[in-house]
């Protein structure tokens, strides 16, 4: 799986086992319409993802800033994984406080099935 | 010797283009930390400046003088309550100051900022499941994340503001 990079934008794709694609979100998410770029890259991990049976972790510890329509980009996200039963893992520093209570809000998407967990990370 | 309500003032006129926000969310940002000391802070002012940056700059029109926008405190009793304010030329005919007070309205029938917030996450995620749809999370974000209070009015004809206010408890230093 190949990184993204656009605009002020890194994810990086790692797989350090068989099993876990891990995405690192670096810089800062701030385009205009960043669902243009997005959404196609997710549905390429999604893919990948299927056909290994992986699970997507994904990091925004490092990430420093990210504007609402990504919000919407990542809801998008986790819905289309949960279409494809794929297990997707959510990592934030919880002693940001904007990490915080961002990600803690996607709690609500959480639905007993096991597919998308979060874990707070400091 | 309390802090006088000067203590934070800053006036910014910013062409409409994408690439100003940025950079402006983090000016916005370090005068926060430099003024108020908390990191917090910092990074929740400077989201709101950028959401309603984004918001003047997609539904704005054009203007020799920019988007204007100011960050000031004031002291309200034992609390400073800091104000930063959004301000853009639109359409004459253009809705969007009906559409934002709707907006706010909507927030604010919500006991809280976060079940607004909740429900506003909600509603991205089924309209995700029917393929489409705008965000529409910028304002109650900066209601929940930003912890602030939002108005907007029209200071004259063919300009619209937007107003996001939050509380900011005295430090110790600020009552000696």
């Amino acid at each position: 799986m190949e990184d993204l990079i656009a605009g002020d934008l890194k994810i990086q794709a790692i797989q350090r086992t068989p099993t876990i694609l891990e995405l690192l979100w670096l810089g800062k998410s701030n385009a205009r319409n960043p669902t243009a770029v997005l959404s196609p890259y997710f549905s390429q991990v999604l893919t990948v993802a299927m056909e290994q049976k992986l699970t997507i972790e994904l990091h925004f510890e490092r990430l420093e800033h990210f504007n609402s329509s990504t919000i919407t980009a990542i809801i998008q996200l986790i819905q289309e994984a949960r279409s494809k039963a794929v297990k997707l893992t959510i990592t934030f520093d919880q002693g940001i406080k904007w990490q915080k209570l961002s990600f803690d809000a996607l709690r609500v998407f959480s639905k007993g099935d096991g597919l998308l967990e979060f874990r707070p990370a400091s | 010797m309390m802090n006088d309500a000067r203590d934070l003032y800053v006036e910014l006129h910013i062409p409409p283009e994408w690439s100003r926000i940025d950079p402006v969310r983090q000016a916005v940002g370090l005068c926060v930390a430099a003024v108020l000391g908390s990191e917090d802070l910092r990074d929740a002012l400077g989201m709101v400046c950028a959401e309603l940056l984004e918001n003047a700059i997609k539904y704005g029109t054009s203007d020799p003088h920019g988007v204007r926008l100011v960050l000031q405190q004031s002291i309200q009793g034992n609390q400073k309550e800091v104000i930063l304010s959004v301000i853009n030329a639109v359409e004459r005919t253009s809705h969007h100051l009906t559409a934002l007070q709707q907006r706010i309205e909507w927030i604010r029938s919500y006991k809280t900022p976060a079940e607004a917030y909740m429900a506003a996450l909600t509603m991205v995620y089924e309209r995700a499941e029917d393929h489409g749809g705008e965000g529409g999370l910028g304002l109650v974000r900066i209601a929940y994340e930003g912890g602030c209070q939002l108005d907007c009015d029209s200071p004259a004809e063919g300009y619209m503001a937007v107003h996001a206010r939050c509380l900011v408890p005295m430090s110790d230093r600020d009552l000696t």
